[in-house]
């Protein structure tokens, strides 16, 4: 007799510098769709992913919340409610600026300060743009390592690596127990 | 009975004209009544909520339960959640802000005000969007000027290695024509002393060009040392428009000076300074035809000392006026009427000059002489 497949819900943060792309990977993620415009974010937008995943207790079907939030540096203070709860984050940088990597770590430490221990993933937007790339491989591995955590090369544009870097989160957060 | 109250409430607060709808929530976080309004409806499905949890709601709020609670309890006097995107799509966008206040009838519960904020929401995205457009220029321009400090660097590098590398075979070339003019002397004849007489004088012009162009080079990257002395600005433009009364006189050129009396001391390195006098006396001179005249002026105002050479000459195209500062550049009229020159003659004039923390300017219009010159702080 199989298991009853489990539904869990799961906030997710998506980080990084203004115009990294992270509206645009929400975008083609959720609708399937890139637009070129560039459309600044303010506050917060939420939208929803569902996900069906193998989990260790049997197939789960996550719903990640996906918290789309203004780029830094904003006006004034980000409110901590919306790093608040949440289960993992998505750390974004845009490979045409090398400055907006060197921006994930602050990132990282202002979300792991409100979520300790929360796993999170750097996806390393824009790869499509080869002409203008100038973040190489080595670096992103470096960062990457430093942190502990995985480089997803993504492109918000083509789709690449968009459902891979997600569906690694959401593996990541399946297999830790509820309220950890 | 809890929506009938919610409406009470709101016209209580005189809030019944506002966007704002009200959402009662018991002690378990779920809708227990709500006030109708556009708020809450946006980006819903529509009909009730009761019953729904606040976080089924408003997905914004996931996360924030126990702050929620915390303030049902009590325990904290509000919570604020600004800014919460509810846009169906970019061109239809649309904004709320939560606020959560401990609900005053009911024990543990919640009062959920949500106000439509669209209006300062697009107002602010407005602002952050002008503002982030004008970071990211910025970003390029900082990329793009590092790129050229970067191309220019090596410029400068193939320029010096091609210049050495030019010097040494002309030296040789000079060294052997000299040579066989001095072993050779009459034996020669006129005919092949004549040809090896202008490659010697080719060879020379060349090795000018070469050293006036590393001169420009050293002077432009701040290279060229100058050796800093009080100089008498009036006694060193006499002295150059002297200098060049024989030259004048063979174009057929009338050079007049106007020096003020006033003292113009200015600090300076004498010989870079004879260097731009000499320039723009050369260029003045070249460009202006037989019969027309070559006017040098100094003059003093505030703490500046200005020099002015004028002449009128037959004025530059408003075309090429943008270039003349340019290295190798040559205007259209220069090339069709074979006046000589490299194009770096106020290249130089402008690098001396902005090295000695002055400034150059010009006047002209075609058909009306040109005047080219330059400012210095008095010392």
């Amino acid at each position: 007799m199989g298991r009853a497949e489990r539904r869990l819900t799961k906030k997710v943060c998506l980080l990084g510098d203004f115009a990294v792309g992270k509206t645009s990977l929400v975008r083609r993620s959720v609708e399937g769709r890139f637009d070129e415009r560039y459309l600044s974010t303010i506050g917060v937008k939420v939208d929803r992913k569902v996900l069906h995943l193998p989990g260790p207790d049997g197939a789960v079907t996550l719903n990640l919340m996906l918290w789309d939030l203004a780029g830094g540096p904003t006006i004034g203070p980000v409110s901590p409610s919306y790093y608040r709860g949440s289960a993992g984050a998505v750390i974004v940088c845009d490979v045409t600026r090398p400055e907006t990597l060197e921006g994930t770590k602050h990132y990282a430490e202002g979300f792991q300060a409100v979520n300790p221990g929360a796993p999170w993933v750097l996806a390393a937007n824009k790869v499509d743009l080869v002409e203008e790339r100038e973040v190489g491989d080595e670096a992103l591995a470096q960062a990457a390592d430093s942190a502990g955590v995985a480089c997803f090369l993504t492109s918000a544009k083509t789709g690449e690596s968009v459902e891979s870097l997600l569906s690694w989160l959401g593996m990541l957060l399946v297999g830790r127990p509820e309220g950890e | 009975m809890a929506a009938a109250r919610a409406g009470e409430w709101l016209t209580e607060q005189n809030l019944a004209d506002l966007r704002v709808t009200v959402v009662h929530a018991g002690p378990d976080l779920h809708v227990r009544a709500h006030s109708p309004g556009q708020g809450v409806m946006a980006g819903s499905q529509g009909g009730s909520l009761c019953g729904q949890s606040v976080t089924d709601v408003f997905p914004e709020l996931i996360g924030c339960e126990e702050e929620l609670l915390a303030v049902a309890r009590g325990e904290s006097a509000s919570f604020e959640m600004p800014l919460v995107n509810r846009s169906i799509s970019d061109d239809s966008p649309r904004y709320l802000s939560l606020t959560g206040i401990a609900d005053p009838e009911i024990e543990g519960g919640l009062v959920l005000l949500v106000h439509d904020d669209t209006e300062r929401g697009i107002l602010a995205q407005q602002l952050m969007q002008n503002l982030n457009e004008v970071r990211l220029l910025r970003g390029k321009l900082e990329a793009a000027n590092a790129r050229l400090v970067r191309l220019d660097a090596e410029k400068s590098d193939f320029l010096r290695m091609a210049a050495h590398d030019l010097r040494s075979p002309l030296a040789i070339i000079r060294g052997y024509v000299e040579l066989v003019l001095q072993l050779g002397g009459s034996g020669l004849g006129t005919e092949i002393t004549e040809y090896l007489d202008i490659v010697l004088a080719r060879s020379r012009q060349m090795a000018s060009l070469i050293d006036t162009l590393l001169d420009v080079e050293r002077i432009e990257q701040g290279e060229a040392g100058l050796v800093l002395e009080p100089v008498d600005l009036s006694a060193l433009v006499a002295q150059a428009v002297e200098g060049f009364r024989v030259l004048a006189k063979e174009g057929g050129l009338q050079l007049q000076a106007a020096i003020t009396e006033v003292p113009a001391i200015v600090a300076a390195d004498r010989a870079r300074l004879g260097q731009v006098m000499s320039n723009l006396l050369s260029n003045a001179i070249k460009f202006t035809p037989a019969g027309g005249c070559v006017t040098v002026e100094l003059l003093v105002k505030e703490k500046e000392a200005i020099v002015e050479v004028s002449d009128t000459g037959p004025g530059i195209a408003e075309a090429d006026q943008a270039h003349l500062f340019q290295r190798f550049f040559r205007s259209d009229d220069a090339r069709v009427r074979g006046v000589a020159g490299h194009g770096l003659g106020l290249p130089i004039v402008r690098a001396i000059v902005e090295q000695h923390g002055g400034r150059v300017f010009w006047r002209s219009r075609p058909g009306q002489g040109s005047t080219f010159g330059f400012g210095l702080p008095l010392a």
